[in-house]
């Protein structure tokens, strides 16, 4: 079912550039027997916004999970920059996630620490120079307009804020990749288009970025790649999507939609 | 939480086009150039190509098909503020600019030093104690409460090691002359005595001495007076090196002339011996046992404290801390409760042991009591060495369980 050849679209770079993330015939299934992800093929090329969308359970946070390294698959292959990664030493680990910047619906932002601590915990966990640290956290959180609440705990700011401190801590080690679990989950919309305007900005800078929501407005107005997954499968791989469901779907392919 | 859809939003990503071209703005080079020292050996995956350039997303270029798909009928966002016009936009531009100025990565750096990530770490304890006072006072008084307890029975034994040694180390041989001896040759068995070898002493009790002691001892317990003479024999009292040579000693001195009985306390001695090495074993043992649960009570109470903050373990991992990083100021916080709980355990014994000596001293003259400067310093020293290798101990293994989860 996947349809990631026929989806690359004919480009002069296309040829030389190699996918930035690419999953081969992968299939995940947890110790309990549940079967997360089915036979996925899928490849994103270095600067794509992609979308990600299925219901609960359809296997997208599992797809998304091989990728920084939580899950190793079952079966088949994990590249990411071309770099294969499900059999790495798990002493590299850290420096996968260092280029893959992970966000989530709950933000997991460290409660102790302010906004400010919490963006440079992974600065030093680099050993970044003490001296760079500030200046760069600050750049991060101007990035994200929290510039005056560097000081604040998280619990302090709202759960926009919050889920923006955590993108600049995904951003602050200048990632390739940025992960998104349900990235605006638990967020009002306004706040969900702040995130996603921030997203927006991130891969203007030329990082790739891979969403996964529900959040079917977004995605129909975003007008990007998106991605359907159903029972651990893709089912679905638009160059410009829109946000089906699963009834909506039948109607637009018998309407001859974009749908490839 | 859906927005009424309207027009004109099918304009912005036509807008995006020109966005990810940036390739005149030069690409920031890695900054993790200067980290990718951390990682040192390992072929480091952070030296990524130079060309993080951005792929300009392809699919802009097509043709838009989504005429089809407005199903929505264009949403209304003309209010939100997705100006995704990066580049024009001035937001973007000062973007642009605020990760430009990145580009001298300062210049080549060595590998940051111990020092910078102790610092990290002690500032990493301070926050993770400021943030949760009440576990570092659960760990500290475990720590306490096991450390009182293991230096009080400490003292204890080595009292008893040291009063059966005392006990030990007094025993002497009585020799008891014949009503033949004359006390006027008591320093010819002298010469007698010492040339049989590990005689550390001859005493001469004569028979008057004797009875006087005697009558001392008894005191007024018991009236001595209507005794007609005295029926003590003179005597000898020998102490010899060491209790291994009472016996030895004792049958060479019953060869001597005039010796009537020798009495070198054997069952005595050697009950003695015999309970020095069992006070020896099972104060081992219990020690070990003692040792055995403190180690385990604390690293429980740390697993707790650790439990508590595995989500933290969690977050730490994800943004690519190696598990060293975490690890350490774990380490820390364990070996610095360790310390403080044995340091106030010592303080409290060191202190109560001082008050407690002189006391009994005053009541029981004769009972050998340790000294306090006998033992206390090496006890102190052992109780905070031993704090901070539980606490540490403690911190590692039960980190390591969620760092390997």
């Amino acid at each position: 079912m996947s349809a990631n050849l026929e989806l690359t679209p004919p480009s002069p770079s296309a040829e030389v550039e190699e996918p930035i993330i690419e999953l081969h015939n992968i299939s995940l299934i947890y110790p309990n027997g549940t079967r997360a992800l089915n036979r996925v093929d899928l490849a994103i090329r270095r600067g794509e916004f992609v979308f990600l969308v299925g219901q609960t359970g359809s296997g997208k946070s599992s797809l998304m999970k091989l990728i920084y390294r939580e899950n190793d698959p079952t079966m088949g292959l994990v590249y990411v920059e071309g770099q294969e990664i499900s059999d790495m030493r798990r002493s590299q680990i850290p420096y996968l996630r260092r280029r893959v910047g992970v966000i989530f619906q709950d933000f997991r932002l460290l409660g102790h620490k302010t906004v400010f601590e919490n963006v440079a915990y992974a600065l030093q966990v680099t050993g970044a120079s003490r001296s760079v640290i500030p200046r760069k956290v600050m750049k991060a959180l101007t990035l994200v307009n929290l510039r005056e609440k560097a000081d604040r705990l998280p619990n302090q700011l709202s759960g926009g804020e919050q889920q923006r401190v955590a993108i600049a801590r995904a951003l602050i080690n200048d990632p390739i990749i940025l992960l998104a679990d349900e990235p605006t989950g638990n967020l009002d919309p306004d706040s969900s288009w702040d995130i996603m305007q921030i997203l927006s900005k991130v891969n203007a800078r030329g990082t790739t970025i891979l969403i996964a929501t529900h959040n079917q407005q977004m995605v129909d107005v975003m007008q990007k790649r998106v991605i359907v997954m159903q029972r651990g499968e893709i089912v679905q791989d638009m160059q410009r999507g829109m946000y089906f469901t699963t009834e909506m779907r039948r109607d637009s392919l018998t309407l001859g939609g974009s749908s490839l | 939480m859906k927005r009424e859809p309207q027009s004109g939003v099918l304009e912005i990503p036509q807008n995006l086009e020109p966005v990810p071209l940036d390739p005149q703005t030069p690409q920031k080079p890695a900054p993790s150039d200067s980290t990718s020292k951390v990682g040192s050996s390992q072929p480091n995956p952070e030296s990524r190509p130079p060309k993080r350039a951005p792929a300009p997303p392809l699919e802009e270029d097509q043709p838009a098909p989504e005429a089809v798909l407005r199903p929505l009928g264009a949403a209304d966002f003309t209010e939100t503020p997705l100006s995704l016009r990066a580049p024009a936009s001035p937001k973007a531009t000062k973007l642009e600019e605020l990760y430009e100025d990145d580009l001298p990565p300062l210049k080549k750096r060595r590998g940051p030093s111990g020092g910078y990530y102790l610092e990290c770490f002690l500032r990493e304890v301070l926050t993770n104690i400021r943030h949760n006072p009440m576990m570092s006072v659960a760990s500290i008084s475990t720590v306490l409460v096991l450390a009182l307890i293991l230096g009080f029975f400490i003292l204890v034994i080595a009292n008893l090691d040291s009063l059966a040694k005392e006990l030990a180390g007094e025993m002497h041989i009585k020799v008891y002359m014949d009503s033949s001896f004359d006390p006027q040759k008591a320093s010819a068995f002298k010469t007698s005595a010492y040339a049989i070898g590990h005689v550390a002493q001859v005493n001469f009790v004569p028979k008057d001495q004797a009875f006087a002691r005697l009558r001392q001892r008894l005191n007024a317990k018991l009236d001595l007076s209507d005794l007609e003479g005295n029926p003590l024999p003179d005597a000898f009292e020998i102490p010899v090196d060491s209790p291994d040579f009472l016996e030895p000693v004792a049958h060479k001195l019953a060869q001597l002339p005039h010796v009537a009985t020798v009495d070198y306390g054997r069952e005595e001695a050697q009950k003695l011996l015999r309970l020095n090495q069992i006070i020896h074993w099972v104060g081992l043992v219990i020690l070990a046992m003692l040792l055995a649960s403190t180690l385990l009570i604390i690293s429980n109470t740390i697993r707790l404290t650790v439990f508590a903050r595995r989500k933290e373990i969690d977050i730490m991992q994800l943004v690519g801390a190696a598990d060293w990083f975490i690890r350490w100021p774990f380490i820390l916080e364990g070996v610095s409760q360790g310390m403080i709980g044995a340091a106030l355990a010592a303080t409290l014994i060191d202190v109560s042991y001082r008050i407690v000596v002189p006391q009994i001293y005053k009541s029981i003259t004769f009972l050998p009591i340790l000294q306090p400067n006998e033992i206390l310093p090496q006890l102190n020293i052992g109780l905070i060495a031993l704090g901070c290798l539980v606490g540490a101990l403690g911190s590692l293994i039960s980190v390591n369980r969620y760092l390997k989860a």
